[in-house]
């Protein structure tokens, strides 16, 4: 009998990852209740030993488990954004949810997932990584305990999930069904050899991936859980969740489609594009309404996933590049927000109501100034690191000959003008009411994440020619050139 | 050298944030008076012609995207930044003592505007002139009167909206450099050879056209205009009308006219109405005003009308009147808003039926304010009617009935202004005022002024440097608008053989 290779150095952050997490469950056990939030600081560790980890892998693919996992490019630029948002979460998680060991060992087994899933090219591990990250994050959706919304969230999460988990591998076994194969590019080559042998079940598998997915990504119409669950989840969770999962989830859309489904033969960008743009509207629109600023963030969150698929929708190299861009764009500026929104409350989520930023300046200068930048850049204005993502998103959509794509991001941009820019003007009105309903001190790692998302949505914005060149490194990876 | 215009300013604002509160306005001043001095002494350099501009500075900006950061000066973009770098150094040092936030913001303030003006690069343009508007922004919210938050709010929606149309518009330019060059390409004397259809012209043309007409702005487009100009601190006021307006106006120039110049053509008779309509709407409220300081707002809607209108003739005099009464604008607006500034703040009201007297309280202001007052109205000999008069020339070359439209616009100039005049410097005190402070100017605001003063006599007298420095680059506009008109007859295409 044939074992497959493993080798282990293709999900050599993944396993640094694990180590950790054992290591803290273990450690947990000598130490006294009141001191658990020590493990925080181990989870950092873990997590920055995973990020340092990285640059040495990239340059050479590392192929593991027979073929199943691929550490190339593609992969290790997404898991740098997921390892990014896994540190925020550490690094706002001491104050807010009093962590302990399984809060540590939660966050990283579900960047773990995310890490699989989007350096899986084969049906069943996709459909593992899928299923290692959702996990984890039903039970930190749920882990304020001692509140009603957060058990709500957890419940409306875990369903919500459980159905899309369903599609998914439903849309799977389509796939599997009409091809014979489970690796992507088996199947890929099975489409463009046997085409027209069960046209309709590559439709269908299609179809049903991308809706499995899109509930992850919270794309209109699988998005009603989004706004709820990021309310009522902690905020460092709620960081994690909107950064993480789309990076997870966009990989693996990105991946499926562009490796497995050519889309001259599997009719699957019409259906992307329309789901993108209603995304991008509904979610700029939905948002205009809110007053409580993580539904805010919620909202918003789902309308910029939309400017993301616009990029996949442009199907070409220059779109998944734009959409790497912006994912990583999206991860400051929206981990940057969230952890003002972190640092301002404290324990019990005080002042989550946007009417509680009036008048934040003038007794929170630091954290108000870099709310501002954030909320800016979420605008796409110059020269913060959101203006060039757009950019390249609208470059890769005209390039594409689709200019109706451009102008619909360009009227949700213009819509969310004024929800973006509403707390900054409420932030700089002075107000005669002296009482704060904030906490009157962050944990200083909180202070931490927002300085460094702050000089990521600085250095990027002004110089993104940075990373600019490696994203390219990565789309050659996935078109494998 | 070039690039000391934009990080001059830049720098100077980092650095005050490291200098004690008290000495945040002297360091601004000193910031903006270096600025202006390395203005002056770019002049040389504007004229050492090599291709479309005197200088270029170009780096590799974002390789992959084939954005450069690139400046350049010629004689247009000279006029204005020294015209920028002027009005910031009077207006930033205007009012005493505030906070030095303050001071950093109207730092950044003047670098974007700078930005805007030497931009080679489109892509780099659009950078400046969104940036811009964030300091702007949070001038008006932060020092603004009674009503400044929503004042801002809308200025900043305003602003912002349409200028993203213009980002899909910048997007597709460079992408027709792909198509056509091989390579993406913002250059903005690259994208001057490029060949453009006429539909796509058209459309390119609306979307940096409405960005621009909100800017500057025009009817319909100007209800942001009362608010914010009302609600801004007078030396942001200042900024606003002198400044940003003419990022705007030296949008047309530089980036409508040369790179869609059929659509130019096709969109000259539109713009040309919303001019006259801006000419004679902006006259006709500012005449009905009580509010001191929406009567200037709304005499610079009529007057940069008169700009949009210099612009819209596509003729080379109506671009040389267009330029000229821009700089002339610059000047006047700025020194009405900040003279009337003082007023306001010694009075503690802008309603001009409270007003009255000044010129048995403050002779001085009430001198200075007749100068600025009879310069805006056009007086012969002072430096507002060559550009007028200019542009009247070259209007009525190509279209006589806009001329004669336009000219009632000048008339109604006298009568608001003289009417402005009036109410604030002669007639009796309203009852009660006496005991405010006494409304005089003070000495380092003379001192502050006078070079706006002193320029509007000696550009009254020889107007000349200005139409000379701008010569070079209006001429290569006119050619481009006139190769268009020859290769696609439209309507006006007598227009640019004259």
């Amino acid at each position: 009998m044939n074992f497959p290779v493993i080798n282990p150095v293709s999900v050599l952050p993944e396993i640094i990852l694990l180590a950790t997490s054992v290591l803290g469950l273990f450690v947990a056990l000598f130490l006294p209740e009141r001191r658990g939030h020590a493990l925080n600081y181990l989870g950092m560790v873990g997590v920055l030993a995973a990020l340092a980890v990285l640059p040495a892998l990239w340059g050479k693919v590392q192929v593991g488990f027979g073929g199943a996992i691929v550490a190339d490019h593609f992969a290790l630029a997404m898991d740098a954004a997921i390892l990014i948002s896994a540190l925020v979460a550490f690094l706002l998680g001491l104050r807010e949810v009093e962590p302990g060991a399984d809060y540590v060992a939660l966050v990283l087994w579900a960047a773990l997932g995310m890490m699989v899933l989007t350096s899986a090219v084969e049906l069943l591990s996709i459909f593992l990584g899928l299923e290692v990250l959702s996990l984890p994050l039903y039970i930190l959706a749920g882990f304020r305990r001692d509140r009603t919304t957060s058990k709500e969230a957890a419940m409306k999460y875990l369903l919500v999930g459980a159905f899309s988990s369903g599609m998914f591998l439903y849309g799977l076994s389509f796939l599997y069904g009409a091809t014979g194969q489970v690796t992507l590019s088996g199947i890929q080559t099975a489409i463009l050899q046997n085409f027209t042998s069960h046209p309709l079940f590559l439709e269908l598998g299609a179809a049903f991936v991308i809706i499995g997915l899109a509930f992850k990504l919270a794309l209109v119409p699988f998005h009603q859980w989004v706004p709820d669950v990021y309310e009522g989840s902690p905020t460092p969770v709620a960081a994690f969740m909107s950064v993480g999962t789309k990076a997870a989830a966009f990989g693996a859309l990105a991946r499926i489609l562009t490796v497995a489904l050519p889309a001259g033969l599997v009719h699957w960008q019409p259906l992307i594009a329309f789901v993108a743009v209603l995304t991008l509207l509904f979610g700029n629109l939905a948002a205009l309404r809110q007053t409580n600023m993580k539904r805010m963030l919620g909202y918003s969150g789902i309308a910029q996933a939309g400017y993301l698929v616009v990029a996949i929708a442009a199907n070409s190299q220059m779109g998944i590049g734009a959409g790497m861009f912006y994912l990583i764009a999206y991860a400051f500026m929206n981990l940057g927000a969230f952890a003002v929104v972190a640092a301002l409350s404290g324990q019990n989520e005080e002042g989550a109501e946007i009417a509680s930023y009036r008048g934040l300046v003038y007794r929170r200068p630091w954290l108000a100034s870099a709310m501002t930048l954030f909320l800016l850049a979420l605008a796409s204005i110059p020269p913060l690191v959101g203006f060039p993502g757009k950019f390249y998103i609208l470059r890769a959509a005209v390039a594409s000959g689709g200019v109706l794509l451009a102008v619909a991001i360009v009227i949700g941009t213009m819509i969310s003008l004024y929800y973006y820019l509403r707390p900054v003007l409420l932030m700089f009105t002075r107000t005669e009411d002296a009482t704060s309903p904030f906490a009157e001190k962050a944990h200083w790692t909180a202070h931490v994440a927002v300085g460094a998302m702050l000089v990521g949505t600085l250095v990027l914005g002004i110089l993104p020619g940075l990373i600019t060149g490696p994203l390219q490194h990565a789309v050659h990876a996935i078109y494998g050139l | 050298m070039l690039e000391l215009l934009f990080f001059l300013p830049v720098a100077g604002a980092l650095l005050l944030l490291l200098l004690p509160e008290k000495a945040a306005r002297g360091g601004a001043f000193a910031v903006a008076v270096v600025t202006l001095v390395v203005s002056l002494l770019l002049i040389p350099s504007a004229f050492a012609h090599s291709g479309a501009y005197g200088t270029v500075s170009s780096v590799t900006w974002v390789p992959a995207w084939g954005v450069h950061w690139a400046l350049g000066l010629d004689g247009l973009s000279l006029v204005l930044s020294i015209l920028t770098a002027l009005v910031s150094a009077v207006a930033i040092a205007w009012t005493p003592a505030r906070q030095r936030t303050y001071y950093v913001l109207f730092l950044l303030l003047e670098a974007f505007s700078l930005g805007t003006f030497l931009a080679a690069d489109l892509f780099m343009f659009y950078v400046f002139w969104e940036a811009m508007i964030i300091p702007a922004y949070l001038l008006i919210a932060g020092y603004g009167g009674a009503r400044r938050a929503r004042a801002a709010l809308k200025f900043l929606i305003y602003s912002l909206a349409p200028s993203l149309l213009m980002l899909v518009a910048v997007v597709t330019l460079g992408y027709e450099a792909f198509l056509q060059f091989g390579s993406w390409n913002f250059s903005l004397p690259v994208l001057r050879h490029l060949v453009l259809p006429t539909s796509v012209q058209m459309w390119l043309f609306a979307a940096f056209a409405v960005a621009f007409l909100v800017k500057i702005p025009a009817f319909p487009f100007h209800s942001w205009m009362p608010e914010a100009y009302a609600e801004s601190p007078a030396p942001v006021t200042a900024m606003l009308s002198a400044v940003l307006s003419k990022t705007a106006l030296y949008g047309f120039l530089r980036i409508a006219l040369p790179l869609m110049p059929v659509a130019a053509h096709r969109f000259a008779p539109v713009l040309g109405v919303l001019a006259l309509v801006s000419i004679l709407y902006g006259a006709l409220v500012a005449l009905t005003q009580r509010d001191g300081k929406l009567v200037i707002g709304y005499s610079s809607l009529s007057h940069l009308g008169l700009v949009l209108l210099g612009i819209a003739a596509l003729s080379y005099t109506g671009l040389e009147g267009a330029v000229l009464q821009m700089v002339n604008h610059g000047i006047y607006a700025a020194a009405l808003f900040l003279l009337f500034g003082v007023v306001e703040e010694r009075l503690g009201t802008r309603d001009l039926q409270a007003m009255g007297g000044l010129e048995a309280r403050g002779p001085i202001l009430a001198g200075l304010f007749l100068i600025a007052v009879l310069t805006a109205l056009g007086l012969p000999g002072l430096q507002g009617f060559a550009g007028e008069i200019t542009v009247l020339t070259g209007v009525y070359l190509v279209q006589p009935v806009w001329a004669w439209i336009a000219v009632i616009a000048v008339i109604l100039a006298a009568a608001y202004f003289i009417r402005l005049f009036q109410k604030v410097v002669h007639g009796t005190p309203p009852a009660g005022s006496e005991g405010g402070g006494r409304p005089e100017i003070s000495g380092v605001q003379i001192a502050l002024v006078a070079p706006l003063i002193l320029l509007m006599f000696v550009l009254g007298l020889y107007p000349n440097p200005v139409p000379r420095a701008v010569s070079h680059p209006l001429r290569s506009v006119t050619q481009s608008v006139r190769v268009a008109a020859t290769s696609a007859p439209t309507a006006m295409s007598e227009v640019a053989g004259k």
